[in-house]
């Protein structure tokens, strides 16, 4: 499904990723870990095209497509979904209005007729009440003035309407409470099909423990160093970054 | 001229460039649209009086059909406890002027309410000139300014706080593209006598491109402690971690575009206190009108 291949990316001149190679099948869960600066949140931005991202070197290939070729647009189109750490605040934009207008940009992308206002809400009220999730944020301007929580519920709204093949969540549970942390994982859970992918960056285990990863990665200095099953997760947990040796050097 | 208004229509139309007096009795809440398809060296006035305890939502549009170079002049007369929500739009094409100067006799209690909203405008001029002199008058400025290629809007804003417990927030919005240019001068003096007053004062700019300029010169003059006052300006591109936002969702990049300069906009046309200029406007064809 995707394939990243000796990817090296620069922001601001500053070469964030070294050599960084990855492959993800489809219905694999990964799990990215790492110390602070080591390029976790670059990678995903690089996979989803943020233009801060300058790819010097490298490949990636979704689903034997050049992804470096493609807008952001059309990434997304092609089933990318990047949840972002701090989603930005867009006022003016009606929530409900841009999620209608995500959904239908995709379904033209996919030669399929577009949904009129009613069909939307339909479709959008059956999933919202699945999880338990309700909608007044739909109401609000699109992230404006929401809270942290708040802000993470409306990427998961979005992971539900738009149904993703692959996912990259970047850091959704940071400053979310515990029983947030379960809508997350319940949300992400149920769209774990065995098609699709999901690649989350995270500090914590509460999340993995959760959302059990196939793979978990932990990125020193721009790669790899080291990659495992769960239990290298628990041991991080239990030890830590330096602990293992997996401290970013430029920390030290 | 002078025209009456007392009906109990929830529209009122007047395609009348003659009208010289629109007084304003015994109305609340009712909305009165002025059409104004303005033809070569025309001058047009027009002077809005409310009685006592009246409120009226007014909309004046101004469309050309031929070059022009027009002037229209209008003056707000507020009675006691009168409001006043005035809203131009003001769409003027060809190689065209139009000048407008807003002079106003406020009275105590009274509430004037001012959108401005100006696309397309080859060289426009507002003048507005409001003296603030009996107490608790509130005064609202809000206007929009949207230009493409060499398109030239000034506006020049003088308010003058003479009394207890005024209060005015003057604020434009600028969208501007290619070479046009935009400039925004208000002027805010506080005097001795308006002690509690309220003054703000805001702009807003987006560029679109390397060639269109703003001038905001927010300028307030203060001559008491006792009073609340503020001014900001911010000139900028689109945020580009809105746009990337919005397409990282698989909106197009132009359609992203629009949708964030759409809600720049609305932000404008959904404070307008009425719904019915709101939908008007919103629903507006140029083509219905020349």
């Amino acid at each position: 499904m995707l394939e990243i291949k000796n990817l090296y990316v620069s922001i601001e001149k500053n070469e964030i990723l070294k050599d960084f190679s990855l492959s993800i099948k489809p219905g694999e869960v990964h799990a990215l870990m790492g110390t602070n600066g080591t390029g976790k949140s670059t990678l995903v931005k690089s996979i989803a095209g943020h233009f801060e991202c300058n790819i010097t070197q490298g490949e990636i290939t979704y689903n034997n497509k050049n992804l470096l070729e493609l807008d952001p647009n059309e990434r997304a189109n092609e089933g990318i979904f990047l949840s972002f750490q701090n989603p930005v605040e867009i006022e003016g934009v009606n929530n409900s209005y841009f999620l209608k207008t995500a959904l239908n940009a995709k379904r033209a992308y996919n030669n399929e007729e577009e949904l009129d206002g009613l069909e939307f809400l339909k479709q959008l009220k059956t999933k919202l009440k699945k999880f338990g999730l309700d909608n007044s944020l739909l109401k609000r301007d699109l992230n404006a003035g929401f809270s942290g929580g708040e802000k993470k519920r409306n990427e998961l709204i979005q992971i539900m309407i738009l149904s993703p093949d692959l996912i990259l969540l970047d850091e959704i549970d940071s400053g979310l409470d515990i029983d947030a942390i379960k809508t997350v994982a319940q949300v992400i859970n149920s769209m774990l099909d065995g098609k699709r992918s999901l690649l989350m960056i995270t500090h914590y285990d509460r999340l993995l423990q959760l959302i059990k990863p196939d793979f978990v990665h932990v990125i020193k200095d721009g790669k790899i160093a080291q990659s495992g099953d769960h239990t290298l997760a628990e041991e991080l947990d239990e030890k830590g970054f330096e602990g293992l040796g997996l401290h970013n050097d430029k920390n030290n | 001229m002078t025209k009456t208004i007392k009906q109990n229509n929830d529209f009122l139309y007047i395609k009348d460039s003659n009208l010289k007096i629109i007084s304003i009795k015994d109305i609340k809440n009712k909305t009165l649209i002025i059409i104004n398809n303005l033809n070569i060296n025309q001058e047009s006035n027009i002077e809005f009086v409310l009685e006592k305890d009246a409120s009226i939502n007014v909309l004046e549009v101004f469309v050309n059909t031929k070059e022009i170079q027009a002037q229209a002049n209008r003056k707000m007369t507020l009675e006691k406890n009168s409001k006043l929500n005035y809203c131009k739009l003001q769409i003027i094409e060809e190689d065209s002027t139009l000048n407008c100067t807003y002079s106003s006799d406020l009275n105590k209690d009274c509430e004037l309410s001012m959108h401005i909203i100006e696309k397309g405008s080859k060289e426009s001029i507002n003048t507005i000139n409001n003296d603030l002199k009996k107490k608790n008058i509130k005064l609202n400025i809000n206007i929009l300014t949207k230009l493409l290629h060499k398109s030239k809007v000034q506006n020049h804003i003088k308010t003058v706080h003479n009394a207890q417990n005024t209060y005015s927030c003057i604020s434009n919005k600028h969208i501007l593209d290619n070479e046009s240019s935009s400039l925004f001068a208000p002027l805010s003096i506080v005097n001795r006598k308006a002690l509690y007053a309220g003054a703000y004062q805001y702009s807003k700019a987006i560029l679109l491109s390397d060639n269109c300029n703003v001038k905001a010169n927010p300028h307030l003059e203060i001559l008491i402690d006792e009073l609340k006052a503020g001014h900001g300006s911010s000139i900028g591109s689109i945020d580009e971690n809105a746009l990337y936002y919005l397409q990282s969702r698989g909106i197009k990049k132009e359609a992203a575009k629009h949708m964030i300069l759409q809600a720049f906009e609305n932000d404008i046309y959904d404070n307008i206190p009425s719904l019915n200029i709101q939908n008007f406007i919103k629903n507006f064809s140029r083509k219905a009108y020349v």
